[in-house]
Protein backbone atom coordinates (compact mmCIF):
# COMPACT_ATOMS: atom_id res chain seq x y z
CA UNK A 1 0.00 0.00 0.00
CA UNK A 2 2.81 2.41 0.93
CA UNK A 3 4.30 2.35 -2.54
CA UNK A 4 0.91 3.11 -4.06
CA UNK A 5 0.69 6.27 -1.95
CA UNK A 6 3.54 7.93 -3.83
CA UNK A 7 1.21 8.35 -6.80
CA UNK A 8 -0.94 11.51 -6.91
CA UNK A 9 -3.88 9.66 -8.45
CA UNK A 10 -3.97 7.16 -5.57
CA UNK A 11 -3.78 9.93 -2.96
CA UNK A 12 -6.53 11.86 -4.77
CA UNK A 13 -8.65 8.73 -4.84
CA UNK A 14 -8.14 8.15 -1.12
CA UNK A 15 -9.14 11.73 -0.28
CA UNK A 16 -12.21 11.35 -2.46
CA UNK A 17 -13.10 8.10 -0.71
CA UNK A 18 -12.77 9.78 2.66
CA UNK A 19 -14.99 12.68 1.61
CA UNK A 20 -17.59 10.40 0.04
CA UNK A 21 -17.36 7.66 2.63
CA UNK A 22 -18.54 9.84 5.49
CA UNK A 23 -20.96 12.19 3.78
CA UNK A 24 -22.98 9.78 1.64
CA UNK A 25 -23.75 7.34 4.46
CA UNK A 26 -24.78 10.27 6.70
CA UNK A 27 -27.03 11.60 3.95
CA UNK A 28 -28.22 8.02 3.49
CA UNK A 29 -29.68 7.95 7.02
CA UNK A 30 -32.14 10.64 5.92
CA UNK A 31 -32.61 9.05 2.49
CA UNK A 32 -33.86 5.81 4.07
CA UNK A 33 -35.74 7.78 6.76
CA UNK A 34 -37.65 9.73 4.10
CA UNK A 35 -38.10 6.58 1.99
CA UNK A 36 -36.52 8.20 -1.09
CA UNK A 37 -33.85 5.54 -1.73
CA UNK A 38 -35.21 4.75 -5.17
CA UNK A 39 -35.55 8.45 -5.90
CA UNK A 40 -31.79 8.84 -5.32
CA UNK A 41 -31.17 5.92 -7.65
CA UNK A 42 -33.36 7.55 -10.32
CA UNK A 43 -31.43 10.82 -9.98
CA UNK A 44 -28.16 8.90 -10.39
CA UNK A 45 -29.49 7.36 -13.61
CA UNK A 46 -30.30 10.82 -14.94
CA UNK A 47 -26.51 11.17 -15.29
CA UNK A 48 -26.82 9.24 -18.56
CA UNK A 49 -28.75 12.15 -20.03
CA UNK A 50 -26.46 14.69 -18.34
CA UNK A 51 -23.38 13.02 -19.79
CA UNK A 52 -24.95 12.83 -23.23
CA UNK A 53 -25.92 16.50 -23.15
CA UNK A 54 -22.45 17.47 -21.92
CA UNK A 55 -20.89 15.62 -24.87
CA UNK A 56 -23.35 17.18 -27.30
CA UNK A 57 -22.85 20.74 -26.05
CA UNK A 58 -19.13 20.39 -25.39
CA UNK A 59 -19.59 21.17 -21.68
CA UNK A 60 -17.80 19.64 -18.69
CA UNK A 61 -19.76 16.60 -17.51
CA UNK A 62 -19.40 17.55 -13.83
CA UNK A 63 -20.87 21.03 -14.42
CA UNK A 64 -23.67 19.69 -16.62
CA UNK A 65 -24.74 17.16 -13.99
CA UNK A 66 -25.07 19.97 -11.45
CA UNK A 67 -27.82 21.39 -13.69
CA UNK A 68 -29.48 18.24 -15.05
CA UNK A 69 -29.67 16.25 -11.77
CA UNK A 70 -31.66 18.86 -9.75
CA UNK A 71 -33.83 19.62 -12.80
CA UNK A 72 -34.63 15.91 -13.09
CA UNK A 73 -35.32 15.67 -9.34
CA UNK A 74 -37.70 18.65 -9.44
CA UNK A 75 -39.45 17.26 -12.50
CA UNK A 76 -40.04 13.87 -10.85
CA UNK A 77 -41.21 15.54 -7.62
CA UNK A 78 -43.58 17.73 -9.64
CA UNK A 79 -45.06 14.71 -11.42
CA UNK A 80 -45.33 12.86 -8.10
CA UNK A 81 -47.42 15.68 -6.65
CA UNK A 82 -49.65 16.04 -9.68
CA UNK A 83 -50.41 12.49 -10.72
CA UNK A 84 -52.08 9.64 -8.89
CA UNK A 85 -49.38 7.22 -10.05
CA UNK A 86 -47.71 5.27 -7.24
CA UNK A 87 -44.21 6.61 -6.55
CA UNK A 88 -42.46 3.35 -7.54
CA UNK A 89 -44.25 3.23 -10.91
CA UNK A 90 -43.37 6.84 -11.65
CA UNK A 91 -39.73 6.23 -10.72
CA UNK A 92 -39.47 3.16 -12.98
CA UNK A 93 -40.88 5.29 -15.82
CA UNK A 94 -38.31 7.98 -15.03
CA UNK A 95 -35.33 5.60 -14.66
CA UNK A 96 -36.03 3.66 -17.83
CA UNK A 97 -36.77 6.89 -19.71
CA UNK A 98 -33.57 8.74 -18.76
CA UNK A 99 -31.41 5.62 -19.03
CA UNK A 100 -32.69 4.79 -22.52
CA UNK A 101 -32.52 8.36 -23.79
CA UNK A 102 -29.14 8.98 -22.17
CA UNK A 103 -27.49 5.80 -23.47
CA UNK A 104 -28.82 6.54 -26.96
CA UNK A 105 -27.45 10.08 -26.75
CA UNK A 106 -24.05 8.92 -25.46
CA UNK A 107 -23.72 6.43 -28.31
CA UNK A 108 -24.66 9.00 -30.93
CA UNK A 109 -21.80 11.30 -29.92
CA UNK A 110 -18.86 11.62 -32.32
CA UNK A 111 -16.56 10.45 -29.54
CA UNK A 112 -18.76 8.14 -27.42
CA UNK A 113 -18.23 8.27 -23.66
CA UNK A 114 -17.21 5.21 -21.67
CA UNK A 115 -20.39 3.72 -20.25
CA UNK A 116 -18.29 1.73 -17.79
CA UNK A 117 -16.80 4.96 -16.38
CA UNK A 118 -20.31 6.38 -16.05
CA UNK A 119 -21.64 3.27 -14.34
CA UNK A 120 -18.74 2.61 -11.98
CA UNK A 121 -16.94 5.94 -11.83
CA UNK A 122 -13.33 6.82 -12.34
CA UNK A 123 -12.00 7.47 -8.87
CA UNK A 124 -8.42 6.96 -10.01
CA UNK A 125 -8.85 9.65 -12.65
CA UNK A 126 -9.86 12.42 -10.24
CA UNK A 127 -8.03 15.73 -10.26
CA UNK A 128 -7.55 18.25 -7.44
CA UNK A 129 -10.41 20.37 -8.84
CA UNK A 130 -12.73 17.35 -8.39
CA UNK A 131 -11.62 17.03 -4.78
CA UNK A 132 -12.38 20.69 -4.06
CA UNK A 133 -15.80 20.21 -5.61
CA UNK A 134 -16.37 17.18 -3.38
CA UNK A 135 -15.19 19.05 -0.28
CA UNK A 136 -17.48 21.99 -1.08
CA UNK A 137 -20.43 19.68 -1.65
CA UNK A 138 -19.70 17.84 1.61
CA UNK A 139 -19.56 21.02 3.67
CA UNK A 140 -22.69 22.54 2.11
CA UNK A 141 -24.48 19.20 2.35
CA UNK A 142 -23.57 18.71 6.02
CA UNK A 143 -24.69 22.26 6.89
CA UNK A 144 -27.97 21.60 5.08
CA UNK A 145 -28.45 18.29 6.90
CA UNK A 146 -27.82 19.87 10.30
CA UNK A 147 -30.39 22.57 9.50
CA UNK A 148 -33.01 20.20 8.10
CA UNK A 149 -32.48 17.26 10.50
CA UNK A 150 -35.20 18.09 13.10
CA UNK A 151 -37.79 18.73 10.37
CA UNK A 152 -36.79 15.60 8.45
CA UNK A 153 -37.05 13.47 11.62
CA UNK A 154 -40.52 14.88 12.26
CA UNK A 155 -41.64 14.32 8.66
CA UNK A 156 -40.21 10.80 8.70
CA UNK A 157 -42.04 10.03 11.95
CA UNK A 158 -45.46 11.37 10.91
CA UNK A 159 -45.83 13.65 7.91
CA UNK A 160 -49.28 15.01 8.75
CA UNK A 161 -48.40 15.70 12.38
CA UNK A 162 -45.30 17.61 11.25
CA UNK A 163 -47.42 19.62 8.80
CA UNK A 164 -49.98 20.40 11.49
CA UNK A 165 -47.21 21.59 13.80
CA UNK A 166 -46.06 24.12 11.22
CA UNK A 167 -43.18 22.30 9.55
CA UNK A 168 -43.11 23.58 5.94
CA UNK A 169 -43.18 19.98 4.75
CA UNK A 170 -43.21 20.55 1.01
CA UNK A 171 -40.41 23.14 1.18
CA UNK A 172 -38.25 20.92 3.41
CA UNK A 173 -38.81 17.91 1.15
CA UNK A 174 -38.01 19.92 -2.00
CA UNK A 175 -34.82 21.40 -0.51
CA UNK A 176 -33.80 17.92 0.64
CA UNK A 177 -34.42 16.37 -2.78
CA UNK A 178 -32.52 19.14 -4.59
CA UNK A 179 -29.65 18.76 -2.10
CA UNK A 180 -29.70 14.99 -2.59
CA UNK A 181 -29.62 15.38 -6.38
CA UNK A 182 -26.64 17.77 -6.17
CA UNK A 183 -24.81 15.37 -3.85
CA UNK A 184 -25.46 12.54 -6.30
CA UNK A 185 -24.32 14.70 -9.24
CA UNK A 186 -21.03 15.56 -7.52
CA UNK A 187 -20.26 11.93 -6.69
CA UNK A 188 -20.97 10.41 -10.13
CA UNK A 189 -17.51 11.15 -11.49
CA UNK A 190 -15.83 9.37 -8.57
CA UNK A 191 -18.00 6.35 -7.86
CA UNK A 192 -20.39 6.13 -10.80
CA UNK A 193 -24.12 5.72 -11.19
CA UNK A 194 -24.57 2.26 -9.68
CA UNK A 195 -22.38 2.49 -6.53
CA UNK A 196 -23.87 5.89 -5.61
CA UNK A 197 -27.06 4.18 -4.53
CA UNK A 198 -25.03 1.53 -2.75
CA UNK A 199 -23.22 4.18 -0.72
CA UNK A 200 -26.40 6.12 -0.02
CA UNK A 201 -28.60 3.23 0.97
CA UNK A 202 -26.56 0.21 2.08
CA UNK A 203 -24.53 1.62 5.01
CA UNK A 204 -27.63 3.40 6.36
CA UNK A 205 -29.74 0.25 5.97
CA UNK A 206 -27.10 -1.85 7.74
CA UNK A 207 -26.82 0.81 10.46
CA UNK A 208 -30.58 0.71 10.95
CA UNK A 209 -30.25 -2.95 11.94
CA UNK A 210 -27.43 -2.27 14.38
CA UNK A 211 -28.30 1.04 16.03
CA UNK A 212 -30.59 1.76 18.97
CA UNK A 213 -30.83 5.51 18.48
CA UNK A 214 -30.83 8.00 15.62
CA UNK A 215 -27.38 9.30 16.58
CA UNK A 216 -26.14 5.74 16.81
CA UNK A 217 -27.50 5.06 13.33
CA UNK A 218 -25.58 8.04 11.95
CA UNK A 219 -22.34 6.90 13.60
CA UNK A 220 -22.78 3.30 12.39
CA UNK A 221 -23.66 4.47 8.89
CA UNK A 222 -20.57 6.69 8.57
CA UNK A 223 -18.34 3.93 9.97
CA UNK A 224 -19.76 1.28 7.65
CA UNK A 225 -19.46 3.65 4.68
CA UNK A 226 -15.78 4.23 5.39
CA UNK A 227 -15.21 0.51 5.90
CA UNK A 228 -16.93 -0.32 2.59
CA UNK A 229 -14.89 2.28 0.75
CA UNK A 230 -11.59 1.30 2.38
CA UNK A 231 -11.96 -2.43 1.77
CA UNK A 232 -13.49 -1.90 -1.67
CA UNK A 233 -10.61 0.35 -2.67
CA UNK A 234 -7.99 -2.19 -1.51
CA UNK A 235 -9.74 -4.91 -3.53
CA UNK A 236 -9.68 -2.61 -6.57
CA UNK A 237 -5.92 -2.06 -6.17
CA UNK A 238 -5.41 -5.80 -5.86
CA UNK A 239 -7.69 -6.99 -8.67
CA UNK A 240 -8.70 -5.36 -11.98
CA UNK A 241 -12.13 -4.31 -10.71
CA UNK A 242 -13.53 -0.75 -10.87
CA UNK A 243 -13.35 0.64 -7.29
CA UNK A 244 -17.02 1.66 -7.42
CA UNK A 245 -18.06 -1.93 -8.11
CA UNK A 246 -15.95 -3.44 -5.34
CA UNK A 247 -17.16 -0.80 -2.85
CA UNK A 248 -20.78 -1.66 -3.72
CA UNK A 249 -20.11 -5.38 -3.26
CA UNK A 250 -18.44 -4.86 0.14
CA UNK A 251 -21.34 -2.66 1.33
CA UNK A 252 -23.82 -5.30 0.18
CA UNK A 253 -21.92 -8.14 1.88
CA UNK A 254 -21.90 -6.14 5.13
CA UNK A 255 -25.63 -5.56 4.83
CA UNK A 256 -26.42 -9.21 4.12
CA UNK A 257 -24.18 -10.38 6.97
CA UNK A 258 -25.83 -8.07 9.49
CA UNK A 259 -29.36 -8.71 8.17
CA UNK A 260 -28.86 -12.46 8.57
CA UNK A 261 -27.47 -12.12 12.09
CA UNK A 262 -29.90 -9.44 13.28
CA UNK A 263 -33.16 -9.91 11.34
CA UNK A 264 -35.21 -8.87 14.38
CA UNK A 265 -34.92 -5.19 13.60
CA UNK A 266 -37.45 -5.40 10.82
CA UNK A 267 -35.48 -5.69 7.57
CA UNK A 268 -36.48 -9.29 7.00
CA UNK A 269 -39.76 -11.12 7.42
CA UNK A 270 -39.85 -12.89 10.75
CA UNK B 1 -63.95 36.37 24.84
CA UNK B 2 -63.08 35.63 21.20
CA UNK B 3 -63.80 32.07 20.15
CA UNK B 4 -60.79 29.88 19.38
CA UNK B 5 -62.68 28.17 16.58
CA UNK B 6 -65.45 29.72 14.51
CA UNK B 7 -67.14 27.72 11.75
CA UNK B 8 -70.05 28.82 9.65
CA UNK B 9 -71.75 26.93 6.81
CA UNK B 10 -68.55 25.02 6.03
CA UNK B 11 -68.52 22.85 2.92
CA UNK B 12 -65.75 20.40 2.04
CA UNK B 13 -65.60 18.47 -1.22
CA UNK B 14 -63.10 15.73 -2.05
CA UNK B 15 -63.15 14.92 -5.76
CA UNK B 16 -66.85 14.68 -6.61
CA UNK B 17 -67.96 13.78 -3.07
CA UNK B 18 -69.38 16.28 -0.62
CA UNK B 19 -67.76 15.25 2.67
CA UNK B 20 -69.11 18.08 4.82
CA UNK B 21 -71.74 20.78 4.40
CA UNK B 22 -73.66 23.19 6.60
CA UNK B 23 -71.20 22.74 9.45
CA UNK B 24 -71.26 25.58 11.95
CA UNK B 25 -70.26 25.90 15.61
CA UNK B 26 -67.92 27.85 17.85
CA UNK B 27 -65.45 26.83 20.52
CA UNK B 28 -64.56 29.33 23.24
CA UNK B 29 -61.57 29.25 25.63
CA UNK B 30 -62.28 26.98 28.58
CA UNK B 31 -64.68 24.76 26.63
CA UNK B 32 -64.37 21.08 25.75
CA UNK B 33 -66.39 20.37 22.64
CA UNK B 34 -66.81 16.71 21.71
CA UNK B 35 -67.27 16.00 18.03
CA UNK B 36 -69.25 12.79 17.60
CA UNK B 37 -70.71 10.88 14.70
CA UNK B 38 -70.52 7.48 13.02
CA UNK B 39 -67.43 6.27 11.16
CA UNK B 40 -66.93 8.17 7.90
CA UNK B 41 -69.09 11.08 9.10
CA UNK B 42 -66.30 13.58 8.34
CA UNK B 43 -64.98 14.23 11.87
CA UNK B 44 -61.30 13.71 11.03
CA UNK B 45 -61.77 15.63 7.79
CA UNK B 46 -63.08 18.58 9.80
CA UNK B 47 -60.03 18.46 12.10
CA UNK B 48 -57.76 18.40 9.06
CA UNK B 49 -59.57 21.44 7.65
CA UNK B 50 -59.07 23.26 10.96
CA UNK B 51 -55.35 22.48 10.79
CA UNK B 52 -55.10 23.71 7.20
CA UNK B 53 -54.18 20.24 5.95
CA UNK B 54 -57.26 20.13 3.69
CA UNK B 55 -58.95 22.99 1.83
CA UNK B 56 -62.61 23.91 2.34
CA UNK B 57 -64.89 24.95 -0.48
CA UNK B 58 -67.45 27.18 1.13
CA UNK B 59 -68.42 28.96 4.34
CA UNK B 60 -66.07 30.41 6.93
CA UNK B 61 -63.35 28.73 8.99
CA UNK B 62 -61.43 30.64 11.63
CA UNK B 63 -58.92 29.16 14.05
CA UNK B 64 -57.36 31.54 16.58
CA UNK B 65 -58.98 34.34 14.58
CA UNK B 66 -57.41 33.40 11.25
CA UNK B 67 -58.22 31.24 8.25
CA UNK B 68 -56.22 28.00 8.66
CA UNK B 69 -53.99 28.66 5.63
CA UNK B 70 -53.06 32.07 7.09
CA UNK B 71 -51.80 30.64 10.38
CA UNK B 72 -48.12 31.26 11.03
CA UNK B 73 -45.75 28.81 12.67
CA UNK B 74 -46.14 30.79 15.92
CA UNK B 75 -49.94 30.37 15.68
CA UNK B 76 -49.52 26.64 15.17
CA UNK B 77 -47.39 26.40 18.30
CA UNK B 78 -50.53 27.46 20.19
CA UNK B 79 -52.36 24.40 18.86
CA UNK B 80 -51.71 20.94 20.24
CA UNK B 81 -52.74 18.17 17.85
CA UNK B 82 -52.93 14.44 18.49
CA UNK B 83 -53.82 12.48 15.32
CA UNK B 84 -56.06 9.45 15.24
CA UNK B 85 -53.67 6.60 14.58
CA UNK B 86 -49.92 6.81 14.49
CA UNK B 87 -48.55 4.91 11.56
CA UNK B 88 -44.83 5.28 11.12
CA UNK B 89 -41.76 3.45 9.96
CA UNK B 90 -41.10 0.99 12.78
CA UNK B 91 -37.66 0.09 11.46
CA UNK B 92 -35.98 3.44 12.21
CA UNK B 93 -34.00 3.55 15.45
CA UNK B 94 -35.16 6.67 17.25
CA UNK B 95 -35.24 7.28 20.98
CA UNK B 96 -38.24 8.94 22.60
CA UNK B 97 -36.01 11.79 23.77
CA UNK B 98 -34.67 12.27 20.22
CA UNK B 99 -38.22 12.42 18.87
CA UNK B 100 -39.34 14.91 21.52
CA UNK B 101 -36.28 17.08 20.92
CA UNK B 102 -37.05 17.12 17.19
CA UNK B 103 -40.70 18.02 17.87
CA UNK B 104 -40.13 20.59 20.60
CA UNK B 105 -36.94 22.24 19.35
CA UNK B 106 -34.14 24.01 21.18
CA UNK B 107 -36.30 25.13 24.11
CA UNK B 108 -36.39 21.51 25.32
CA UNK B 109 -32.76 20.37 25.10
CA UNK B 110 -32.27 19.37 28.74
CA UNK B 111 -33.07 15.92 30.01
CA UNK B 112 -34.99 17.25 33.03
CA UNK B 113 -37.24 19.31 30.74
CA UNK B 114 -38.07 16.24 28.68
CA UNK B 115 -38.74 14.23 31.83
CA UNK B 116 -41.15 16.95 32.91
CA UNK B 117 -42.89 16.79 29.53
CA UNK B 118 -43.40 13.03 29.89
CA UNK B 119 -44.41 13.37 33.54
CA UNK B 120 -47.71 14.92 32.38
CA UNK B 121 -48.77 11.59 30.90
CA UNK B 122 -47.06 9.36 33.46
CA UNK B 123 -44.44 8.24 30.97
CA UNK B 124 -41.04 9.38 32.30
CA UNK B 125 -39.85 5.77 32.06
CA UNK B 126 -40.21 5.93 28.27
CA UNK B 127 -37.60 8.69 27.81
CA UNK B 128 -34.72 6.40 26.80
CA UNK B 129 -36.81 3.77 25.06
CA UNK B 130 -36.74 3.22 21.29
CA UNK B 131 -39.86 4.56 19.60
CA UNK B 132 -40.11 1.44 17.45
CA UNK B 133 -40.34 -0.74 20.56
CA UNK B 134 -43.28 1.17 22.09
CA UNK B 135 -46.79 -0.21 22.13
CA UNK B 136 -49.52 1.80 20.39
CA UNK B 137 -50.71 3.19 23.72
CA UNK B 138 -47.20 4.16 24.86
CA UNK B 139 -46.55 5.91 21.58
CA UNK B 140 -49.84 7.77 21.85
CA UNK B 141 -48.82 8.97 25.32
CA UNK B 142 -45.53 10.34 23.95
CA UNK B 143 -47.36 12.22 21.21
CA UNK B 144 -49.88 13.60 23.70
CA UNK B 145 -47.00 14.75 25.92
CA UNK B 146 -45.47 16.52 22.91
CA UNK B 147 -48.79 18.22 22.16
CA UNK B 148 -49.17 19.47 25.75
CA UNK B 149 -45.55 20.58 26.24
CA UNK B 150 -45.86 23.98 24.59
CA UNK B 151 -48.89 24.89 26.74
CA UNK B 152 -51.25 25.33 23.79
CA UNK B 153 -54.36 27.52 23.81
CA UNK B 154 -56.25 25.02 21.70
CA UNK B 155 -56.10 21.23 21.68
CA UNK B 156 -57.36 19.20 18.73
CA UNK B 157 -57.59 15.56 19.73
CA UNK B 158 -58.63 12.83 17.32
CA UNK B 159 -59.53 9.72 19.33
CA UNK B 160 -56.54 10.50 21.55
CA UNK B 161 -56.91 7.68 24.04
CA UNK B 162 -57.13 4.82 21.55
CA UNK B 163 -54.98 1.92 22.74
CA UNK B 164 -54.33 3.44 26.16
CA UNK B 165 -55.22 1.42 29.26
CA UNK B 166 -58.12 2.58 31.42
CA UNK B 167 -56.05 4.05 34.28
CA UNK B 168 -53.84 6.15 31.99
CA UNK B 169 -56.89 7.13 29.94
CA UNK B 170 -58.67 8.54 32.97
CA UNK B 171 -55.44 10.25 34.08
CA UNK B 172 -55.18 11.80 30.61
CA UNK B 173 -58.75 13.07 30.61
CA UNK B 174 -58.33 14.47 34.13
CA UNK B 175 -55.26 16.32 32.87
CA UNK B 176 -57.23 17.68 29.92
CA UNK B 177 -59.97 18.77 32.31
CA UNK B 178 -57.41 20.56 34.47
CA UNK B 179 -55.99 22.36 31.42
CA UNK B 180 -59.51 23.50 30.58
CA UNK B 181 -60.57 24.65 34.02
CA UNK B 182 -57.28 26.06 35.36
CA UNK B 183 -55.74 27.43 32.18
CA UNK B 184 -58.74 28.12 29.97
CA UNK B 185 -57.51 25.85 27.18
CA UNK B 186 -60.12 25.18 24.50
CA UNK B 187 -60.43 21.52 23.51
CA UNK B 188 -62.03 19.92 20.47
CA UNK B 189 -62.08 16.18 20.86
CA UNK B 190 -63.24 13.50 18.45
CA UNK B 191 -64.41 10.49 20.39
CA UNK B 192 -66.55 7.41 20.02
CA UNK B 193 -66.56 6.87 23.78
CA UNK B 194 -69.87 8.46 24.72
CA UNK B 195 -69.39 7.91 28.45
CA UNK B 196 -66.14 9.89 28.28
CA UNK B 197 -67.96 12.53 26.21
CA UNK B 198 -70.74 12.66 28.81
CA UNK B 199 -68.22 13.07 31.63
CA UNK B 200 -65.76 15.59 30.20
CA UNK B 201 -67.42 17.55 27.36
CA UNK B 202 -69.04 20.88 28.09
CA UNK B 203 -70.74 20.76 24.71
CA UNK B 204 -71.35 18.11 22.08
CA UNK B 205 -71.51 18.60 18.32
CA UNK B 206 -72.95 15.73 16.26
CA UNK B 207 -72.13 15.51 12.58
CA UNK B 208 -72.89 13.07 9.81
CA UNK B 209 -71.63 14.91 6.73
CA UNK B 210 -73.76 17.81 8.00
CA UNK B 211 -74.51 19.24 11.40
CA UNK B 212 -77.08 16.99 13.07
CA UNK B 213 -77.29 18.59 16.51
CA UNK B 214 -75.35 20.46 19.18
CA UNK B 215 -75.86 21.26 22.84
CA UNK B 216 -74.84 20.12 26.31
CA UNK B 217 -74.17 16.40 26.81
CA UNK B 218 -77.46 16.10 28.70
CA UNK B 219 -79.35 17.66 25.78
CA UNK B 220 -77.61 15.80 22.99
CA UNK B 221 -76.83 12.35 24.36
CA UNK B 222 -80.49 11.31 24.38
CA UNK B 223 -81.82 8.16 22.81
CA UNK B 224 -83.79 9.79 19.91
CA UNK B 225 -80.88 12.07 18.98
CA UNK B 226 -78.38 9.21 19.06
CA UNK B 227 -80.70 7.02 17.02
CA UNK B 228 -80.92 9.77 14.40
CA UNK B 229 -77.11 10.12 14.38
CA UNK B 230 -76.04 6.47 14.43
CA UNK B 231 -79.04 4.92 12.76
CA UNK B 232 -79.86 2.55 15.65
CA UNK B 233 -80.67 2.88 19.37
CA UNK B 234 -77.73 3.96 21.57
CA UNK B 235 -77.99 4.21 25.36
CA UNK B 236 -75.63 6.59 27.19
CA UNK B 237 -74.99 6.42 30.91
CA UNK B 238 -74.28 9.93 32.13
CA UNK B 239 -71.74 10.66 34.85
CA UNK B 240 -73.35 12.84 37.49
CA UNK B 241 -70.38 13.45 39.75
CA UNK B 242 -68.62 16.81 39.56
CA UNK B 243 -65.01 17.53 38.54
Amino acid sequence: MAEWLQYDFVRNALWAMLLLGVFYPLLGVFVVGQRVAYFGDAVAHSAFVGAGLAGLLGWQMGDTLLITAPLFALMVAWFQQRTRLPADTLLVVAVTGVSGAGIALVNLLETPLSLSALLFGDVLGLEPSDLWRLLGADLIGLALLVGLAPSLIRIGFHRELAQAQGVPVRLVETVFLVGLSLAVAVGIRAVGILPISALLVLPASTARLLAHSFRGMMAWSAGLGLLSLGVGFLIALWQPIPPGASVAVVAMVLFLGVALVRPMQGAMVR
Amino acid sequence: MNPLIRLSDVRVVLGERVILENIGFELAPGETVALIGPNGAGKTTLLRVLLGLLPYHGGMVQVLGKAPHQMTRADRKQIGYVPQALQFDRTMPLLVRELLQAILGDAFRRREQLQQVLQAVDAVHLLDREVRALSGGELQRVVIAGALATQPKLLLLDEPATGIDLGTRLHFYDLIEELRTAHGVGILIVSHDLSIVSRYATRVVCIHHRLICQGTPQEVLQMPMMEQLYGHPVAVYHHHEEG
